[in-house]
C-alpha cells in the first residue's frame, strides 16, 4: 500500500507543476473575464457590464488624463449577469481596490439593465442573480494563477490557453482591463447580428424589473467610490433600436430622472451628452474603432469638465 | 455524483484510505462502509430515490430467500414472479410510462378519435435500469438453482448499490459479485496499479474523446439541415467514438475503482470497432447488458434451438427489447431493428460466428480484407447510431437523407478545433489497437520499454485529460 500510494503521489507531482506552468500562461486571450482576478488591486477603476468592458479603453483615458489624475484606471466591468449594481460587484470592487494617496476618478457606467433584476422579488439581494456567479463567487481578486476560477469558471479547456496563444484570435483582455474583440465588419451580418440582439433584448426585457435595492447598491458603490476621487457616471450609446427597448426596462421610474437625483445627491457628473455616431458590433457593443473614439471623446468630457 | 467531478475526486480518496486503513480488519463492517459509502454517492444526484434501491433491494433479498427455501415450485414461481414484478413495474412506470401514454394518444388520434395527451413527467432515477436488472439476474439464478440466497443484508444491499457500477453498470451477476462480498479483500499493488491505469484510461475515453466529440456532433444533429453532407458525415463518425468514449470510460472508470477496493467486475466493452461483423461487434458492446439479455429473454424464448422462424422471432424480440432497454423513444426501437436487419443475413447462413477471437492477433497490422471488414462494420453501426441520436425518427431518417448528397464532397466547415478533436481520435484508435489483446488498452502497453517511456505515456495521457477536459459533462448512459 505504501509503495502505491508513495509512487501515485510522486507521479502526480509532474502533471500537477505541468497544468500550474499552463496556467501560468494564460494572458487574457483564452478567457474574457480570467485576467482580470489576476491583476494587481488597482488604483481607479471603471465600472459597468460587457458594453463597458469592450467600449472604454482605460489605457485612452489615462493617456489624455495623465496630467489631471495620478491613479491609473483600469477597466473592471464584466456583464449584465455578473456585474450589476449589487452586494457582490461592490464587494469586488472593494477587494479590487487599491489604497491609494494621489488624485484619481472613477467612472461609473450606468444604464437601466444595470439597477434591474429578472428576479420574482427584485429587491431581494439574497435572491440577486449573480450572487450564484463569479462575481460573487471569486474573493481572491488578485492572485495570479487564479485556481478557483480556473476550477470553477473558466469555460473552455484548458488547452485553449496554449492555442489562443498559437492561434490568432480574436478576443484579449488588455493589461488596463480593456476587452478587445474582434468581429467581422460585413454589414449584412452586423445586421443580422442587431436584429438578434433587438429580438433577444425584447424577450429579456419580458423578465426584467426595476429594483430598488440595486439602485441603493449603485448609490453605496458612488458613495464608496466618492471618498476616494472624483467619480462620473457614464451612460453608454447603443443602437437607436437597443436603445428603445432600454429605455422601456424601467417603466415605473423615470430612469434620467433617477440619474437627476444621484447627480444632486452625490454631487457627481453625469457625462450622457454624445452623439451617437458610433458603430457597433451587435447594437449593444462598440467596435473597436469605435471604442477608441468614444473612449478619446469621454476622455475629453473628463478633462473639460475638470478644466 | 459523477466520476468526472471534484465531488469524486474528493470522496473516492476518503472511501479509498477508510476502506483500507480502518475497516479492513471486519469484513462486515468494510461491507457496510461500502453500502454507507454507496449510499451517499447515489444521494448526491438525488436523494430522494435511494429509497426505490432500498425498497428494490429489499424486495430481492426477501424474495430470493423464499425463493431458495422453497420446495413448492408454484411458491417459488409467486416469489420470482413477486420480484420480476417490482422491478420491472418500477422500471416501467418511471422509464415507460410517459412514452406509453404518447404513443396511445397518438394512435388514437391517428385513428380519427380525440385523446389529449397526458404526462407524468416523471423524473427518470439514475441507474434504475442498471440495478434492477442486476438484482433481477438474483432471483432469477436463485430460481433456477444456479446460486444460493445469501442471508447477509448488508452485504447484498451493498452488491446492489455497490457505487462504482451503481448507475451505469457494467450489470453485475449475483454469481460474479455478490460472493466478493464474503471474501476478505485483500490489497494488491499490481492489482492497484493495473485499476488506477483503467481509471486513466477511462478518464481519456470520457473526457477527451467523448466529451470533445460531443462539441461538433451537437452542432451537427442540432441544426443538419443547414450543414453539408461532409459535415454530417463527420458528425456521425464521431458520434460513434462519443458514445465509445462516454460508455466504454465510464465502464473503464468503474471497473478500475473496484480493483482499487480489491473487487473484480466484468468486463464491459472489449475493443468493439474492430468487429469484423455484426455479430461480433455485440460480443464485444455493452458485453454485461447482451449476455444479460442472452441469459434472462433470449435461452428462456428456445434461443435457437426451435425452428428457423422460432430462432429469428428471438433474435428479433432481443434486439428490439435492448434497442427499448436504452430509452422510451421510438429510436431505439429501431437501432435495435437495425441491429436486428444486420444480424439476420449472418445467422441464416452461418456466419454469425465465424469471427470469434481477437482481430490480427498474431499480427501488427489487419490484412487489406480484415481492414475492409472493420470499415464496412463500423459503417453500418455508425448508420445506426444516428437513430440513436437523433430526438425523433424523422431527425433521423433526414439526417440520414442528408447524407446522401454531392456536398459529401465538399471541404467540411470546421474549426481547427475540430481538426485538433480528429487527431485525438486518431491517437486513440492507434492506442485501441496497439492493446486490443488486453482487458483495456493500456493495460500492458509498453511493459517491456523503460520505465521513462511508459510513465511518459502516462503522463502524456494525465495531461490530454487536464488539457481537454471541459465542464462536468454528464454520462450518456445516465439517461438510461
Amino acid at each position: 500500500m505504501n509503495r502505491f500510494l508513495a509512487k501515485l503521489l510522486i507521479f502526480s507531482f509532474f502533471p500537477v507543476v505541468t497544468l500550474y506552468g499552463v496556467f501560468l500562461l494564460e494572458n487574457g486571450t483564452a478567457d474574457p473575464f480570467y485576467q482580470r482576478f489576476t491583476t494587481p488591486k488597482q488604483e481607479a477603476l471603471i465600472l459597468g457590464n460587457s458594453k463597458v468592458a469592450q467600449g472604454i479603453i482605460p489605457s485612452i483615458l489615462n493617456e489624455e488624463l495623465k496630467g489631471i489624475y495620478d491613479g491609473k484606471l483600469y477597466n473592471y466591468s464584466f456583464t449584465v449577469y455578473n456585474s450589476p449594481y449589487g452586494p457582490a460587484y461592490l464587494e469586488s470592487v472593494k477587494k479590487k481596490l487599491a489604497d491609494f494617496e494621489g488624485k484619481r476618478c472613477f467612472i461609473i457606467a450606468i444604464d437601466p439593465w444595470s439597477i434591474s433584476s429578472d428576479i420574482n422579488d427584485p429587491n431581494n439581494p439574497d435572491k440577486f442573480e449573480e450572487n450564484l456567479l463569479f462575481i460573487s463567487d471569486i474573493e481572491e481578486v488578485t492572485e495570479k494563477p487564479n485556481l478557483k476560477y480556473l476550477f470553477k469558471w473558466f469555460i473552455k479547456s484548458y488547452y485553449e490557453i496554449i492555442l489562443m496563444r498559437i492561434k490568432e484570435n480574436q478576443s484579449k483582455i488588455h493589461e488596463d482591463g480593456w476587452y478587445e474583440t474582434r468581429q467581422p465588419l460585413d454589414e449584412t451580418i452586423q445586421n443580422e447580428r442587431i436584429a438578434f440582439m433587438v429580438n433577444y433584448y425584447e424577450k429579456y426585457l419580458l423578465k426584467y424589473s426595476f429594483s430598488r435595492k440595486r439602485l441603493s447598491y449603485l448609490e453605496e458603490t458612488i458613495s464608496f467610490l466618492k471618498s476616494k476621487g472624483d467619480v462620473f457616471l457614464v451612460r453608454l450609446p447603443v443602437h437607436n433600436e437597443i436603445l428603445a427597448i432600454e429605455n422601456r426596462v424601467i417603466e415605473e421610474e423615470d430612469f434620467n430622472e433617477l440619474m437627476g437625483n444621484l447627480i444632486n445627491k452625490f454631487n457627481v457628473t453625469f457625462l450622457n451628452n454624445f452623439q451617437n455616431r458610433y458603430n457597433f458590433y451587435d447594437g449593444v457593443h462598440l467596435d473597436i474603432e469605435s471604442a477608441k473614439a468614444y473612449s478619446q471623446e469621454l476622455a475629453n468630457q473628463i478633462s473639460n469638465f475638470t478644466e | 455524483m459523477l466520476f468526472n467531478s471534484f465531488e469524486f475526486l474528493l470522496f473516492f480518496p476518503v472511501v479509498f484510505l477508510l476502506y483500507w486503513f480502518v475497516f479492513q480488519r471486519n469484513l462486515k463492517a468494510q461491507n457496510a462502509f461500502i453500502l454507507v459509502a454507496s449510499y451517499v454517492f447515489y444521494s448526491w444526484w438525488d436523494w430522494r430515490f435511494l429509497g426505490l434501491i432500498a425498497f428494490s433491494s429489499l424486495v430481492d433479498y426477501i424474495c430470493g430467500l423464499k425463493i431458495g427455501s422453497e420446495e413448492d415450485t408454484f411458491k417459488r414461481k409467486v416469489y420470482l414472479g413477486i420480484s420480476l414484478g417490482v422491478n420491472l413495474g418500477l422500471l416501467g412506470f418511471f422509464k415507460y410510462f410517459d412514452f406509453f401514454i404518447d404513443s396511445t394518444v397518438q394512435m388514437i388520434n391517428t385513428m380519427g378519435f380525440q385523446a389529449n395527451p397526458y404526462s407524468l413527467q416523471l423524473i427518470l432515477p439514475v441507474g434504475i435500469s442498471f440495478y434492477t436488472f442486476q438484482t433481477m439476474s438474483y432471483t432469477i439464478d436463485i430460481y433456477r438453482r444456479k446460486f444460493e440466497p445469501t442471508k447477509d443484508i448488508i452485504a447484498f444491499f451493498a452488491y446492489v448499490s455497490f457505487f462504482p457500477q451503481l448507475v451505469a453498470g457494467p450489470i453485475e451477476r449475483a454469481s460474479n459479485l455478490l460472493p466478493q462480498f464474503f471474501k476478505q479483500r485483500i490489497f494488491y499493488y499490481t492489482k492497484a496499479m493495473d485499476g488506477m491505469r483503467q481509471i486513466l484510461w477511462g478518464f481519456f475515453m470520457k473526457l477527451v474523446i467523448a466529451d470533445n466529440c460531443a462539441v461538433f456532433v451537437n452542432q451537427a444533429f442540432n441544426n443538419p439541415e443547414s450543414q453539408p453532407a461532409s459535415n454530417l458525415l463527420i458528425g456521425a463518425v464521431f458520434f460513434s467514438f462519443q458514445i465509445y468514449g462516454d460508455f466504454g470510460g465510464y465502464s473503464n472508470i468503474a471497473i478500475g475503482t473496484g480493483k482499487l477496493l480489491g473487487f473484480n467486475l466484468m468486463q464491459n466493452f472489449a475493443f468493439p470497432y474492430f468487429s469484423r461483423d455484426i455479430a461480433e461487434f455485440w460480443r464485444r458492446w455493452h458485453i454485461s447488458l447482451s449476455t444479460w439479455f442472452r441469459d434472462y429473454v433470449y435461452i428462456p424464448l428456445g434461443g435457437s434451438k426451435g425452428s428457423k422462424y422460432q430462432s429469428l422471432r428471438n433474435i428479433f424480440i432481443i434486439f428490439l427489447v435492448s434497442g427499448f432497454w436504452h430509452g422510451a423513444n421510438w429510436t431505439f426501437i429501431i437501432w435495435g431493428g437495425i441491429h436486428a436487419a444486420l444480424f439476420i443475413p449472418l445467422y441464416l447462413f452461418g456466419k454469425n460466428r465465424i469471427n470469434i477471437g481477437i482481430v490480427s492477433q498474431n499480427k501488427a497490422f489487419p490484412s487489406f480484407y480484415e481492414l475492409g471488414q472493420i470499415l464496412v462494420t463500423f459503417s453500418l453501426v455508425t448508420l445506426g447510431w444516428i437513430f440513436f441520436r437523433s430526438p425523433d425518427l424523422s431527425a433521423a431518417v433526414g439526417y440520414t437523407q442528408g447524407l446522401f448528397d454531392m456536398s459529401i464532397f465538399q471541404m467540411p466547415q470546421m474549426d481547427i478545433r475540430v481538426y485538433l478533436f480528429m487527431i485525438l481520435v486518431m491517437v486513440f484508435i492507434v492506442l485501441e489497437w496497439g492493446g486490443r489483446r488486453e482487458e483495456f488498452a493500456i493495460q500492458k502497453m509498453a511493459f517491456h520499454k523503460p520505465v521513462i517511456i511508459r510513465y511518459g505515456l502516462y503522463y502524456g495521457l494525465v495531461m490530454a485529460v487536464f488539457l481537454f477536459a471541459r465542464k462536468e459533462q454528464e454520462f450518456i448512459y445516465f439517461q438510461f
